[in-house]
């Protein structure tokens, strides 16, 4: 398992459209995702669980990839956050 | 619309409910939106799911099935519900998480159990366009891959509650 933390910097955070296009890069990925915040997470491929977390601005998230090739998903997942979040 | 009547015919004959298609209703009244023609692509290329839009003539959102609703956005514009083992999400508007929840306002909360019809939420039209966003009603079934299909059964002008998706299990 490898894993990276994110501080979220769109003002927005983690609403519908980010989300979708979250959930449809990892499907693309063949490790299982993982996003955290504190003691809340939710699967990568969730669309409705991720956006029910109700991440803001600012929150400090860890995404972790599981099996598969992980530093391939693991670096799809950081290019994924800088540009889109 | 004999279409229409043969799927109405077809649900009604389902044997076992627990695998019987499940038809979610207009969430708005208006005009059907298909999903390639919903003005958003996130939306329209089916990344948010199988869905579909009411182009709406009033500010009234209604659940389209019976169920829970799972989560309402702090902005108040989406809200998302459980139903039938479907996760919904019903999205008014394009880009309208930029209005912060301004002209909307909710008539149901989180966690609340709804019937189809129940008003889950109000939105002023005129704000929305003013601040130039499509006011588009989105309703997506976020997890339809979990599902056989999921079809557009609906054309032109629609009254909320009037069957647009037919979700087979």
């Amino acid at each position: 398992m490898l894993s990276f933390t994110y501080t979220i910097t769109d003002e927005m955070g983690i609403h519908a459209r980010p989300a979708g296009l979250l959930v449809k890069k990892v499907k693309e990925l063949d490790s299982k995702v993982t996003i955290r915040r504190g003691e809340a997470s939710a699967e990568g491929t969730r669309l409705m669980a991720i956006m029910a977390m109700g991440i803001k601005c600012k929150d400090e998230v860890s995404i972790e990839v599981e099996g598969g090739d992980e530093e391939a998903s693991l670096a799809a997942m950081k290019a994924f956050f800088e540009e889109n979040l | 619309m004999g279409l229409f009547d043969f799927l109405k015919g077809e649900k009604d004959a389902g044997s076992n409910p627990e695998n019987a298609p499940v038809m979610l209703g207009a969430p708005a009244k208006g005009t059907f939106v298909a999903m390639e023609q919903v003005p958003d692509e996130v939306f329209s290329q089916g990344i948010m799911g199988a869905c579909c839009g009411i182009d709406p003539a009033e500010g009234k959102v209604y659940a389209p099935v019976d169920g829970r609703i799972s989560q309402l956005a702090d902005t108040l514009h989406a809200v998302g519900m459980e139903a039938f083992g479907m996760e919904i999400l019903i999205h008014v508007g394009v880009d309208t998480v930029e209005m912060g929840g301004d002209g909307f306002s909710n008539a149901a909360a989180a966690g609340q159990n709804v019937k189809k019809g129940d008003l889950l939420l109000t939105m002023d039209l005129d704000k929305i366009r003013a601040a130039d966003h499509a006011a588009t009603v989105i309703m997506a079934v976020t997890n339809s891959d979990d599902f056989v299909s999921v079809e557009a059964v609906a054309a032109g002008e629609v009254s909320p509650g009037a069957d647009v998706l037919r979700v087979d299990r």
